[in-house]
């Protein structure tokens, strides 16, 4: 596991933001087809979406969820 | 303790689920040490702790997923629900979490399978697996009022003076049939034995007797996704139980049984120990109580066990 990821779980959650939730999310798919390489695990392609909270610095909270 | 909703006055139990019926079909004294005397083991159970936090967040995908959440929205939202969930906050007076206290929970699993990370990760790849369900077949079901058939809590009539209450997470739509769906997760070989294991079962017979009710509809089974935890990997499978109206009405009489002799136990005060399941699931949680004389065991009971701030009710809904 990355060093990135393992900060990133090492952190309190209730500070995580968006895009600290998408990393973690990428590096855990990314493990999976390193993983198992049968049909079911293979990638499946995702649309490039955009990220509208770049640069807002936002931070997630329960009221989020 | 507060007076529970399930039981009556003279703290006979009223309102049953899967896990009281089960407890007091295994062993009387088991079924009152959990239900009656409301004692849990002071250590909470790793699989326990991993399967809840597992399950609450895919049936929380699915919820969101049927409100008209993207695959994405819905899996960032659970995600980090998961890893709210597994963070031990210390908490205000009101009980909610205090940002920056508290640490990440550890899961106290000798094998290393069911770790705060393998959660998280297991989520993510459930989804990858599952999550879309377009080629499947499978759809959430709708109630008649247009609401999907997600997170269904149920309180329903079953014998004279009791009704049987449950969670059905998810029901769900497939060749013309109705399912409730279920997640579990386990360490076992998702073949053949695993599934032989849930027939027949207290809690998915219950499940299909009450989906029949709740939804006026022949619920024939379920839909078990089940994940098998290992260190470096999760795999996963996805199983359809069924039960015939001659297999449910065997377990109503069964299950009526095992209520009635609890409800009398109740009243008497009576809680025999079954001996012969003291080792059952990797051994009893309360083994360490029944082994020690009677005369000395409330004070073990205090020192190993606590009184959870919510005991079991089952007609509480969650």
């Amino acid at each position: 596991m990355s060093d990135d990821v393992v900060k990133l779980f090492a952190r309190d959650p209730l500070k995580l933001s968006e895009q600290d939730i998408e990393q973690i999310i990428e590096k855990m798919r990314a493990m999976r087809h390193t993983f198992n390489t049968d049909a079911a695990a293979k990638p499946a392609a995702k649309p490039k979406k955009g990220n509208k909270a770049e640069g807002l610095d936002l931070d997630l909270d329960l009221g989020d969820l | 303790m507060e007076q529970r909703k399930s039981f009556d006055s003279n703290g006979v139990q009223f309102v049953w689920d899967s896990t009281s019926i089960n407890l007091a079909s295994e062993c009387l004294r088991k079924y009152y040490y959990r239900m009656i005397a409301n004692l849990v083991p002071r250590s909470t159970s790793v699989h326990l702790l991993f399967g809840g936090i597992y399950a609450s967040a895919l049936e929380q995908f699915y919820h969101l997923r049927a409100e008209g959440a993207g695959i994405d929205e819905a899996l960032n939202s659970v995600v980090h629900r998961a890893l709210i969930d597994s963070w031990d906050h210390e908490r205000d007076e009101d009980g909610q979490r205090i940002v920056n206290t508290g640490q990440a929970v550890h899961f106290h699993d000798p094998y290393n399978r069911k770790s705060r990370m393998n959660l998280i990760r297991s989520i993510i790849w459930y989804v990858d697996q599952f999550g879309d369900e377009e080629s499947s077949g499978i759809t959430t079901h709708h109630l008649s009022d247009g609401k999907p058939a997600v997170e269904l809590s149920f309180v329903l009539e079953f014998d004279d003076d009791v009704m049987l209450a449950g969670h059905l997470d998810r029901v769900i739509e497939f060749g013309g049939h109705l399912y409730w769906m279920d997640q579990k997760t386990t360490s076992s070989a998702l073949g053949p034995r695993y599934y032989e294991s849930f027939k027949p079962s207290m809690q998915f017979m219950l499940y299909t007797w009450a989906g029949q009710m709740v939804l006026h509809s022949p619920v024939k089974g379920g839909v078990i996704d089940a994940a098998q935890i290992l260190v470096g990997s999760t795999k996963f499978d996805r199983q359809f139980i069924s039960f015939t109206a001659e297999q449910l009405e065997e377990w109503a009489e069964s299950a009526s049984y095992h209520i009635a002799r609890a409800r009398e136990a109740t009243a008497e005060a009576k809680w025999p120990m079954n001996m012969s399941a003291c080792g059952n699931y990797g051994g009893c949680p309360y083994r360490s109580l029944c082994a020690r004389p009677a005369s000395v065991r409330d004070h073990f009971a205090e020192a190993d066990f606590v009184h959870p701030a919510q005991p079991w009710d089952p007609a509480t809904p969650r």
